[in-house]
């Protein structure tokens, strides 16, 4: 995944929003109603995503491009939620819902991977038309397809993947023909480049981070917006103070706790999100100046956690990965595999142990 | 109507994740499942190495799932003031418990391994001289109330008992079932040879006139062996030899019961019907199959809350005992057993 001209035009964050910034569930009539009518003050973000995107819209050079799922209706609640969160945006994409299905198209409603992959392709088109297209750092969460399309829209600029292929990944995705046409016409007059450097998944479903070994190591499974500072931090594309901020979103909305905010940074170490080293600067320097000291992540504590993290048996940092491309197809099956499994699993999960429900409460 | 008995801060518990047979990955499970849906913080502690390539196949929280590195087990016959002892994972999560950096510990390690090394690494609770380890059993509905579960003692950590020692069980025992499940006054018995104050060895019969003069036991006399699944008392009492002896009595008895249960719902039809029938019997059944998942029972006497689960322990019952554990902490358990035994201040 190419880095040319990073420095000249900076970064392009390319953000989804449901379970990526906004914790929203659309796998509900009632969650899709609420995310609907709720106030742009009520609604709430993934922990740290707020701090994060908002440090990261400041950079003067970077871009911010949001593709989110949500329908079109709700672009004056999206725009005043980002705006009253601090972010800047150059770029808000939203699903066109009730065009389509005026023409009777139903799985528009449900797909995702054509109208995602058509609308990264469109907006890294008027990027390279305002000479703003850097390389791109990509987040998106583990609840639909955000990672195979993530990889699949960089295999397709770097044109590891044809367009014949691509329309073949698009139609088995439930694409109409002409959705498939209008992505290959954008492709056909897209510089061959490689643009995405990174990909974060946030772990909103609970997806186990091994899931993503499928990805070949392009893809970076993290829990919370401070995972992704740490990370960012050690490869110097965020600042100190970026995950100090992060830090303090953690400590003074979602109520993060030391040992929580301990825990984080530790697994972040353990699965190369940054390298221990790394890690334990950020315990030992950086946290206890936060709100964390609040909540008892004095210098002592980091120290102490500092200490485990150099002395762990922890495997180094992921290396870069090769850039060749993935099997999209049986990815593809794979995730609705996956996606289907899990919706049964929890249909299927029955109340606690009368057991469990004795250990934990008492009759009044 | 139920209501949570969240209160406080949330503890830390830490999970030594060897020693049973179903380990590390039980424990690796059961501390993934305990991050996902409760406010308690997991601590593993083991090979991290090894631990680590089980977590990521998990779905869990990093905020409450943390892992400390031990590089060794405990091994039989192990001395417990040795080196290796101190840097196996059981030696590791006590001294986790010592700093304070955790509120309990979980273990599925012999229990008679956990109290010789606990002993050792953690102070005892004032007025006690050797710890006493428990297990819990289930019992016909007793007049105390709801818990299904009572409690025995010492089930192995001491083989001979002194009377002193049984009467400062006999404490524990009582504060544990104040504390845990909810009776206000536990009847506490002596297992012995036969009802009468003079029956059993010189110590039981010593621990029987000092326990029948205490005002703050609720002094049940002594109950032979067929009373104890009989439900007559909340807290049985007797020596390490004799306890371990019934607690494996037990565990065997309930293996068969389930296994035999099983077998007669797979073998035929009309048995099946029976056991339909049999409703209320069966839930006796599924009561004793509880038991196999109670998760753990304590080690009574040393200053932090110590849970040791059976060997053979799956992810649910390591998980069971993570939440007793929590309960515990919660309640402040330690503190109402050093006040049991004596100190002013609790501990």
């Amino acid at each position: 995944m190419g880095s040319e001209g990073r420095d000249a035009q900076g970064v392009v964050w390319r953000w989804d929003l449901d379970k990526t910034y906004l914790r929203t569930d659309f796998g509900s009539v009632g969650g899709l109603l609420r995310a609907a009518v709720e106030a742009a003050r009520a609604k709430k973000t993934i922990p740290g995503a707020r701090a994060l995107l908002a440090a990261l819209s400041e950079g003067k050079d970077d871009r911010v491009v949001v593709v989110s799922g949500s329908p079109a209706v709700m672009r004056r609640r999206l725009e005043r939620t980002l705006a009253l969160h601090g972010v800047r945006f150059d770029k808000l994409v939203l699903k066109d819902v009730w065009g389509p299905m005026r023409r009777g198209r139903l799985r528009t409603m449900k797909q995702q991977v054509p109208y995602k992959m058509r609308a990264h392709l469109e907006t890294r088109l008027k990027l390279h038309a305002e000479r703003r297209a850097g390389r791109e750092i990509c987040f998106g969460d583990d609840a639909e397809f955000d990672a195979l399309i993530y990889c699949l829209y960089t295999d397709v600029c770097a044109r590891r993947v044809s367009a014949e292929r691509l329309a073949s990944i698009l139609e088995r995705s439930g694409a109409y023909p002409d959705e498939v046409d209008r992505a290959l016409a954008t492709l056909s007059v897209l510089p061959i480049e490689d643009p995405v450097e990174r990909i974060f998944i946030h772990l909103e479903e609970g997806t186990p981070p091994s899931h993503f070994s499928a990805y070949c190591g392009r893809v970076w499974p993290t829990f919370n917006g401070l995972q992704i500072a740490c990370s960012l931090f050690d490869t110097a594309e965020a600042s100190a103070e970026t995950v100090r901020r992060v830090a303090d979103e953690l400590v003074s909305v979602h109520r993060f706790s030391a040992t929580a905010l301990a825990g984080t940074c530790e697994d972040a170490a353990r699965r190369g999100l940054l390298s221990a080293e790394r890690a334990a600067f950020i315990v030992r320097e950086l946290l206890p100046s936060t709100r964390a000291s609040l909540v008892g992540f004095m210098p002592a504590f980091g120290a102490e956690v500092a200490r485990r993290l150099e002395r762990s048996r922890l495997p180094r940092p992921i290396a870069r990965p090769v850039a060749r491309p993935l099997p999209y197809e049986r990815l593809l099956a794979d995730e609705r595999g996956f996606g289907k499994a899990r919706k049964l699993a929890r249909e299927a999960v029955a109340d606690l142990p009368s057991l469990s429900q004795f250990l934990e409460a008492e009759e009044d | 109507m139920l209501r949570s008995t969240r209160q406080g801060p949330a503890p830390s518990v830490v999970v030594d994740a060897y020693g049973g047979e179903r380990m590390p990955l039980a424990a690796v499970r059961a501390a993934a499942r305990i991050s996902r849906e409760t406010d308690v913080t997991a601590i593993l502690v083991g090979d991290a190495r090894e631990l680590q390539e089980l977590v990521v196949r998990q779905s869990y929280d990093p905020a409450r799932l943390r892992m400390v590195h031990a590089p060794g087990q405990l091994r039989h016959g192990e001395d417990v003031g040795s080196t290796e002892a101190a840097a196996s994972s059981l030696g590791v999560a006590l001294d986790l418990l010592r700093t304070g950096e955790a509120q309990a510990l979980v273990t599925t390690a012999p229990g008679e391994w956990v109290a010789r090394l606990a002993e050792e690494a953690l102070p005892l609770l004032p007025g006690v001289r050797e710890a006493a380890l428990c297990a819990v059993y289930p019992t016909l509905p007793r007049a105390s109330g709801r818990d299904p579960f009572a409690l025995i003692l010492d089930v192995g950590a001491h083989h001979v008992a002194t009377a002193q020692a049984l009467v400062t069980w006999a404490r524990l025992g009582a504060a544990y079932a104040r504390v845990v499940s909810g009776v206000a006054e536990p009847s506490v018995a002596l297992l012995s040879t036969g009802s009468d104050a003079a029956d059993g060895p010189t110590a039981v019969v010593e621990a029987h006139e000092r326990l029948a003069r205490d005002p703050t036991i609720a002094f049940a006399g002594n109950l032979l062996g067929v009373e104890i699944p009989r439900g007559e008392a909340d807290v049985v009492v007797t020596d390490g030899f004799t306890g371990h002896t019934v607690a494996r009595l037990f565990d065997g008895l309930t293996q068969i019961t389930v296994e035999a249960a099983r077998h007669a719902w797979q073998a035929r039809l009309s048995w099946r019907m029976g056991l339909r029938l049999l409703s209320r019997g069966v839930g006796l059944l599924r009561r004793a199959s509880e038991f196999a998942e109670y998760g753990g029972a304590p080690l009574l006497g040393v200053r932090g809350v110590v849970l040791v689960a059976s060997p053979e322990s799956r992810s649910r019952a390591v998980e069971n005992a993570v939440r007793l554990a929590a309960k515990c902490v919660r309640r402040d358990l330690v503190g109402e057993l050093g006040r049991a035994v004596g100190g002013r201040d609790g501990i």
